[in-house]
């Protein structure tokens, strides 16, 4: 029974303890309380304490329902809430409503927010003369600013971030301390007055007070301190600056991200719709991948994304960002600051070193990088979200299991684009995009972030997980961890991995199918896998189907040189024919190079066999012409689907056979797609059209494959994963093939499908296997 | 000798094999300082420790350019004690024959494993010959035994490895895998690419007189790469190298692009890994400069810091630092 309360206050008034949990801290929650109370006429006090939030009010039990409501329906703009606790408790006659102080207790329920996006408030006071914060590159408040970025250790607390050094002036200081005021207990609140400071310097390293714009205007480079690391920016309409800067970067031909003014200037230059606003404009404001508009096509310099028809773009999220902007500039090439895949660079005196002879001039900030973070990527398919890159913005955020109690541990993650991840009872906490681990740097780097998230998330790992490749440093790492910290170390399969990190996030625990498109992972047969059909559930799979295999002459070579692939695709699965084949389409390999070919295919000299998704790409696109080198990852997928997309849905397909075997898998022959596809060129028809034939052959295939396993397995259910599936038209041709068919299609949609994503397939299998290893042994 | 092929009855211990080793064995090695064969050799030595090595040699094919197995038999058993600082001095030879093994090549391998040995001025001073059964050995393997005489205060080491340490290599890198990998498939890479297969007796006594080398490798099997991550290992340093300053035959690279291999993971038979003091390059770099087998000589690295775990760096053309894979799986592919 409530207790009743005593004289002045009314009859019906009663007392409630409300425990919120999720994203609640740092996002102006407790002001938000604050003012809902007063609304309410709510009594009582409200606290962070490390499981989240507690509300005490007292007053009318219909006030607090309704205040309830409120909290739940509309909470602030950056808090996510994912579950409360609502308990009658004792009535004990508070006066006033009170923000107390923070508690500390150990279950670290808290989420640490992620950086976020320039609010629309925050926005206002930049852009007004009259403010006091007017043009100040640093303005934030409770609902946006650096977070995750700045944070060296746990309490979120202004003094263990990199704004420590700032003492605030009275007039922030009051802010702060003000809990109706929006800036109540935002740690990086800051002013001209005491706040971070900028310093233009020019490329000898001389200071400089110039307008930012101005540079733009001049046709200058200029390396920027932002949030998570260092960009170059140059105008994007100059194509002098443009070359100029893909010199510099010595990126022949990776695309390069854009930032634009405002969505007018993104819908000048590219398709948006409802559903890529939504995420440009969310407050983790990623890049995102979108088509690039015909009309204007010719307004862009070509180097900005040479042969393709996308381009990635975000738009400012920081203060300094909006202060680069001007009518005549309205969109920047504003690329990470990275060079030949080292770390971004995030320290002004290595920014001078580093990018000298690259930038002509240097922003420079003195509020410390704390931990460095790239810029996000993802692109919508078919309506949803899918993450190309998860880092900034929504690191560290975790992805949220259903009815999963994980074993504290780290899944160590791939070696390229590796994320790692660590965790602990129904959340995986994934790192951010920590790059190519054989690069020295990326990787001590990825040790650091290791110890850090432990100590920041308070997750002490039990059990680690890696994938089976034995090159892969992350292997290694994950075994001289077990022995330093005596912890059992267990092996996952990388295809099996991305089955499992897609269905985690689909929350799929049962026996489902799945097809995997990848580049390259180690199979359990010591082969390199990546075009996959399997099925199973989170501890084990069955591999039942996979493209024939072919060798790979010189593993890597093969890989930057798709000329090569070709060569083998063609020997392999049209024997003399494709000799001859080859001969007449392959002219860009030498003779020389053909007779160490033939000699490699032939004696298998240094040629592992492979059933990668990636290479038939990559032989595709070498035999159209469409490229032969590739100068970046992807490079030939990306540009053959750019193609493929000019085309009609008329054109056809190439003939993928699906070969039964003996114990019901099965396994996908290409002969008659190479043939078909000799055939086109030979008529000289257009890569646009032999493109699209291409990718619905594959879709077919895969229609076709996965009809195979449901009939022998009397499954409906399958995830796709792999980083083929960042192919967004090869994504929604299975989608469309499949829905005619009643095959549930689960997808991505928090993390990536390249093995950025692999480390929640990782934790979630490594925990499921040690929970056998250890139900068999008790 | 009559007949052109060794038979089992060669190795039986009869007339015939009194006949293989009386006829084609002793004259070829009687150049070789004039010892009787007796069932033991009596080996006089003065002037410090010993050393002692042993190695087997099994190769396929058995003559390549640039040498065969004799040659690497010889050169293989010296370059091993050479790089700990001994001075070579005897040589056992072990055979094991194949039934049927042509009499003509045993004389070609024999005759280039004594010059070999005589040109390093090391004496063959004890054998063994054994036959088997056709398909029980794959032609003819050798082993061979060196000893050698380590000269007083030389001490070389993983141990004696500093940080500031120069890293050095005596020539071009790779030249024997690759030779030997193309004689083998029938490989033609446009350039005749020759091992490289030498006894480096002589250049590292001069390098070690120099007092500056404090540790010295032969990169055979596994190449530049095996070694230096065997040494960061056991001197618990960081060792980086910088990719470009590395020596490779023309030939030799473009045969490794076309094949996907690393030169710094291909064997070498005639080159040296040197270790060593900063303030000594000027005199070590003369020394290989002035030496036959050193003129390709170069500084390819450093090592430069302390590491409990050892690991090596190699950095690129375009200023990235790379963690050189180990070798386990080395050849399969990473990236996507
Ligand atoms: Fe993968
Ligand atoms: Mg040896
Ligand atoms: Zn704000
Ligand atoms: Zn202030």
């Amino acid at each position: 029974m409530v207790p009743m309360a005593k004289g002045r206050v009314g009859k019906e008034a009663t007392a409630k303890e409300i425990k919120v949990y999720g994203i609640v801290q740092g996002v102006g929650f407790r002001p938000y309380v604050y003012n809902l109370s007063q609304k309410y006429q709510l009594k009582g006090w409200v606290l962070n304490n490390s499981q989240g939030v507690t509300i005490h009010w007292e007053g009318q039990e219909e006030k607090i329902s309704q205040a309830l409501m409120e909290l739940l329906s509309s909470p602030p703009p950056l808090a996510k809430i994912t579950g409360y606790d609502s308990l009658p408790v004792p009535f004990q006659g508070y006066t006033g409503f009170f923000i107390q102080k923070s508690c500390v207790q150990d279950d670290k329920r808290v989420l640490i927010s992620p950086d976020v996006g320039t609010c629309s408030d925050c926005l206002a006071e930049l852009q007004d003369p009259s403010d006091r914060r007017f043009s100040y590159p640093f303005i934030n408040c409770t609902n946006c600013g650096p977070r995750f970025t700045i944070i060296r250790d746990i309490p979120y607390d202004r003094h263990l971030t990199t704004m420590k050094g700032f003492t605030m002036c009275p007039q922030c200081r009051q802010e702060y301390d003000d809990p109706s005021n929006r800036r109540f207990h935002a740690q990086p609140n800051a002013c001209p007055a005491c706040g971070p400071k900028i310093e233009v310097r020019d490329s000898r390293g001389k200071s400089c007070n110039k307008d930012f714009r101005e540079l733009f205007k001049e046709g200058a480079i200029v390396a920027i301190k932002g949030l998570g690391g260092f960009h170059l920016a140059c105008n994007a309409l100059d194509g002098n600056a443009v070359s100029q800067l893909r010199k510099g970067k010595f990126r022949d031909a990776k695309p390069f991200a854009l930032m634009a003014y405002n969505l007018k200037t993104v819908r000048k230059y590219c398709h948006l719709s409802a559903e890529e606003e939504e995420h440009l404009v969310s407050p983790a404001r990623p890049i995102v991948i979108l088509k690039q508009r015909e009309e204007t096509r010719g307004e862009l310099p070509p180097e900005i994304n040479p042969h393709l028809d996308t381009l990635g773009v975000m738009l400012p999220y920081t203060p300094l960002h909006w202060l680069l902007f001007s009518p005549e500039i309205p969109l920047l090439v504003m690329t990470s600051a990275n060079l030949s895949g080292d770390p971004l660079i995030t320290k002004n005196e290595e920014a001078a070193e580093k990018l000298k002879g690259i930038a002509d001039y240097f922003i420079f900030h003195n509020r410390e990088i704390e931990n460095p973070c790239d810029d996000s990527v993802g692109m919508v398919v078919g309506n949803t979200w899918q993450p190309v890159r998860r880092a900034r913005g929504y690191v560290p955020l975790p992805v949220q299991l259903q009815r999963r109690e994980l074993t504290p541990l780290l899944a160590c993650g791939g070696n390229l684009k590796n994320t790692f991840a660590l965790a602990k009872g129904d959340r995986v906490f994934l790192s951010q995009h920590l790059g190519d681990l054989d690069n020295y740097l990326n990787f001590e780097i990825y040790k650091k972030t290791i110890s850090k998230m432990i100590s920041l998330l308070g997750i002490k790992p039990e059990l680690l997980v890696h994938d089976l490749h034995p090159g892969y440093q992350t292997t290694r790492y994950a075994r001289e961890l077990a022995s330093q910290w005596e912890l059992p170390a267990i092996g996952v399969q990388h295809h099996h991995s991305h089955m499992v990190s897609c269905m985690a996030e689909n929350g799929l625990a049962e026996r489902v199918m799945a097809v995997i498109c990848d580049g390259t992972g180690y199979g359990t047969d010591g082969t390199i896998w990546g075009f996959e059909f399997l099925c199973g559930d989170y501890s084990s799979f069955k591999r039942m189907g996979h493209l024939a295999k072919v060798p790979l002459p010189g593993g890597e070579a093969s890989i930057k040189r798709p000329l090569r692939m070709a060569y083998s695709f063609l020997l392999s699965t049209l024997g003399e024919t494709g000799r001859v084949y080859a001969s007449k389409w392959l002219s860009g390999l030498s003779p020389c190079e053909v007779d160490v070919l033939e000699v490699q295919l032939k004696k298998g000299i240094n040629s592992v066999a492979t059933s990668s998704c990636g290479r038939l790409f990559d032989a595709a696109a070498a035999l159209m012409g469409i490229c032969r080198e590739a100068k970046y990852e992807g490079q030939g997928p990306m540009v053959m689907e750019a193609r493929a997309r000019m085309a009609g849905h008329e054109e056809g397909f190439y003939t993928i056979l699906l070969k039964d075997k003996e114990d019901l898998t099965f396994e996908l022959d290409t002969a008659p797609l190479w043939e078909e596809l000799i055939s086109d060129l030979s008529s000289g028809l257009d890569t646009v059209r032999m493109a699209y034939k291409f990718h619905m052959g594959v879709a077919r295939a895969i229609r076709d494959g996965v009809l195979h396993m449901s009939r022998s397995t009397g499954l409906k259910k399958v995830v796709i994963s792999g980083g083929v599936f960042q192919n967004r038209l090869l994504t929604e041709l299975i989608m469309e093939l499949l829905a005619e068919e009643g095959i549930a299609v689960y997808r991505h949609k928090e993390i990536p499908p390249n093995d950025g994503g692999i480390s929640l397939g990782q934790a979630v299998a490594g925990n499921e296997v040690m929970k056998n290893v250890r139900g068999s042994t008790a | 000798m009559k007949g052109d092929k060794i038979l089992l009855a060669h190795g039986s211990g009869g007339g015939l094999s009194r006949e293989l080793i009386e006829e084609i064995i002793y004259p070829i090695f009687d150049n070789n300082g004039g010892q009787d064969l007796l069932d033991s050799a009596f080996l006089a030595l003065e002037g410090g420790r010993i050393a002692m090595t042993t190695d087997s040699y099994v190769i396929s094919p058995l003559f390549f350019p640039g040498g065969d197995i004799g040659k690497l038999a010889a050169c293989g058993t010296i370059n091993d004690l050479a790089v700990c600082g001994a001075i070579p001095k005897f040589l056992s030879v072990g055979l094991i024959i194949e039934e049927g093994f042509p009499v003509e090549d045993l004389k070609k391998i024999l005759r280039s494993l004594s010059d070999t040995a005589a040109s390093a001025g090391v004496l063959v001073v004890t054998g063994d010959t054994k036959v088997v059964e056709r398909g029980s050995a794959d032609k003819i393997f050798i082993n061979t035994t060196g000893i050698g005489i380590v000269p007083e205060g030389v001490s070389l080491g993983p141990t004696e490895i500093s940080v500031g340490d120069l890293i050095i290599i005596s020539g071009t890198v790779g030249d024997h895998g690759m030779a030997v990998l193309c004689q083998r498939e029938g490989l033609s890479l446009g350039g005749q690419i020759a091992s490289d297969c030498a006894p480096l007796s002589d250049l590292a006594e001069l390098l070690v007189s120099t007092g500056g080398v404090s540790c010295m490798r032969d990169p055979t099997r596994g190449g530049v790469a095996s070694v230096l991550y065997e040494l960061a290992r056991q001197s618990k340093m960081t060792m980086e190298i910088l990719n470009e300053a590395v020596p490779v035959h023309h030939a030799v690279a473009a045969g490794c692009s076309m094949l996907g291999l690393d030169p710094l993971y291909l064997a070498n038979e005639g080159k040296l890994l040197i270790f060593a003091r900063q303030e000594k390059e000027s005199e070590i770099m003369n020394v290989l400069r002035n030496h036959p087998l050193g003129r390709a000589g170069r500084v390819i690295g450093r090592v430069t810091s302390r590491d409990d775990s050892g690991k090596v760096l190699v950095e690129t053309e375009l200023g990235a630092k790379r963690i050189l894979p180990s070798l386990e799986g080395e050849h399969l592919p990473r990236i996507c």
